[in-house]
């Protein structure tokens, strides 16, 4: 206690503890920069990206695709599984969902 | 008959010598193996701790004297190239998703407050007897991160290492028991129910870019800190990346399995009778209780002032998880909010002051080596 050096103990507390708050203030001004940048560049670029990568197909490509294909195949592939109902158009025969439905209705 | 030979044989036997500091330190070491088999509290460390401990104390064994097994396994991985800290720091980061904080950065003024309890401390120890070097050593403790206490003590006060180390880790395994009175008196019922909003989605890029701006910005400030969290963001890295799958399982797993065992078995070796029996240990265990509990009331205090400014509250008790006993402060959080309602989900918010008490209590450790070494 007697030889403890008062006042280079309260520099560390002081310089120490807000020297801790001073880095990570830092950081955290870092962070929001770069997530920033990164979100606008992700919007901006990635959006295009995908938009040339993941072509969303048009209701006539799938009807033609599904037509071309049920030529080749025989009748029960074409079973919808219910988890496609909500989604026909995607799932490629809305005839044929329709028309199973009034089948279930009338049994 | 040769009666000299029978005597030298006699002597030459461990039992002859045991004094009664060799049983009471045997007493812990049992207690540990014991409180890490019936109570799971932290096993990975105090089954080893506690048979380090036992083996140390056994008298004429030598192990930890020069040349011995455990002074080699000391010597080389903790006094004198110190890697084991920083090798566990590279699993932790393996380990650690640090996406709660990015979403919210704020919080790291959170992980900041809560090293209250280490400068605190600090002064504690100093008013108790402790020179500079050993109330930094045990003004960590506050930081309620085990690997940072032994990098800063075994750099500092090497010969207080069993004993902050054990304060550090026992404590850390206590926290479910420290934490909620303090979070309950330091906070009222309508604190306690403040529902936060959900924490928008981290992409993958910012994720890796965190890793490297981090490492960057820690080291450039308190480049003292670099070995600790280079390897913290390293760990980090090789998780986000995702081409590196062999590393970050070998980190995550193998690598830090093995840097505990032999970081268990050193802290142990460190404790033998005639140094872990003095006042002093008392003290440790005493002021690391202290640094704790301002630790918790620093987050807690900070998220309140927080809320004075902010739109958008915070739930105090988030504050509390800035100690960095990663995850169980932020559990204890979740489960003292959930107390109050049992819809109340905030443990992804503590999340961010968990983690980033990480990073605030190895930029302490590193500014005090900074100023002290």
């Amino acid at each position: 206690m007697q030889g403890t050096n008062w006042g280079q103990a309260f520099q560390v507390f002081l310089y120490g503890f807000s020297g801790v708050f001073f880095c990570l203030l830092i950081l955290l001004m870092g962070i929001k920069i770069f997530s920033k940048i990164s979100i606008w560049a992700q919007e901006t670029f990635g959006k295009k990206k995908a938009e040339e990568e993941v072509k969303i197909p048009t209701e006539y490509e799938v009807m033609k695709a599904t037509i071309s294909v049920e030529d080749k195949l025989p009748e029960y592939v074409f079973m919808i599984p219910d988890s496609f109902v909500e989604y026909p158009m995607i799932a490629g025969d809305k005839n044929l969902v329709d028309k199973k439905e009034k089948e279930e209705e009338t049994d | 008959m040769d009666a000299s030979l029978f005597n030298e044989v006699i002597s030459g036997m461990g039992f002859i010598h045991v004094t009664y500091g060799h049983v009471i330190m045997w007493g812990i070491g049992l207690t540990f193996i014991l409180l890490a088999i019936l109570k799971n509290y932290e096993p990975l460390l105090l089954v080893p701790i506690g048979f380090g401990m036992i083996i140390v104390n056994i008298p004429l064994t030598e192990m930890m004297k020069e040349n011995g097994l455990l002074w080699v396994f000391y010597h080389f991985a903790i006094d004198k190239w110190d890697i084991l800290p920083p090798l566990i720091f590279l699993g932790i980061g393996a380990l650690t998703d640090f996406s709660p904080m990015i979403a919210a950065p704020k919080t790291l003024l959170l992980g900041a407050a809560a090293q209250l309890g280490v400068y605190v401390t600090f002064f504690g120890s100093i008013l108790l007897g402790f020179n500079l070097n050993e109330a930094a050593s045990i003004g960590i403790i506050g930081g309620a991160d085990g690997p940072t206490t032994i990098f800063l003590t075994s750099k500092l006060a090497p010969h207080l290492l069993g004993a902050t180390t054990v304060a550090a880790y026992s404590y850390m395994a206590m926290v479910p028991i420290i934490q909620p009175p303090i979070m309950r008196l330091m906070t009222t019922r309508e604190e306690r129910l403040i529902k936060m909003r959900t924490l928008r989605r981290v992409s993958r890029v910012e994720r890796v870019g965190f890793a490297l701006v981090a490492t960057l910005i820690i080291c450039f400030l308190v480049p003292a800190a670099a070995p600790l969290v280079s390897m913290l963001f390293l760990g980090n890295l090789f998780r986000e990346c995702g081409v590196v799958e062999r590393l970050t399982k070998t980190a995550q797993n193998e690598l830090i399995n093995i840097v505990t065992i032999f970081l268990g078995i050193c802290i142990g070796a460190t404790m033998p009778a005639e140094v872990f029996l003095r006042p002093q240990s008392l003290y440790i265990f005493f002021l690391g209780l202290v640094a704790f509990s301002f630790s918790t009331v620093g987050g807690i205090i900070l998220a309140k002032f927080m809320n004075l400014f902010l739109k958008e509250k915070i739930n105090p008790l988030i504050g509390a998880a800035g100690v960095s006993a990663v995850p169980m402060a932020a559990r204890v959080a979740q489960i003292v909010a959930r107390g109050e309602n049992k819809h109340n989900y905030i443990l992804m918010h503590a999340m961010g002051p968990n983690v980033a008490g990480v990073i605030g209590t190895a930029a302490a450790a590193g500014l005090f080596l900074s100023m002290l070494k």
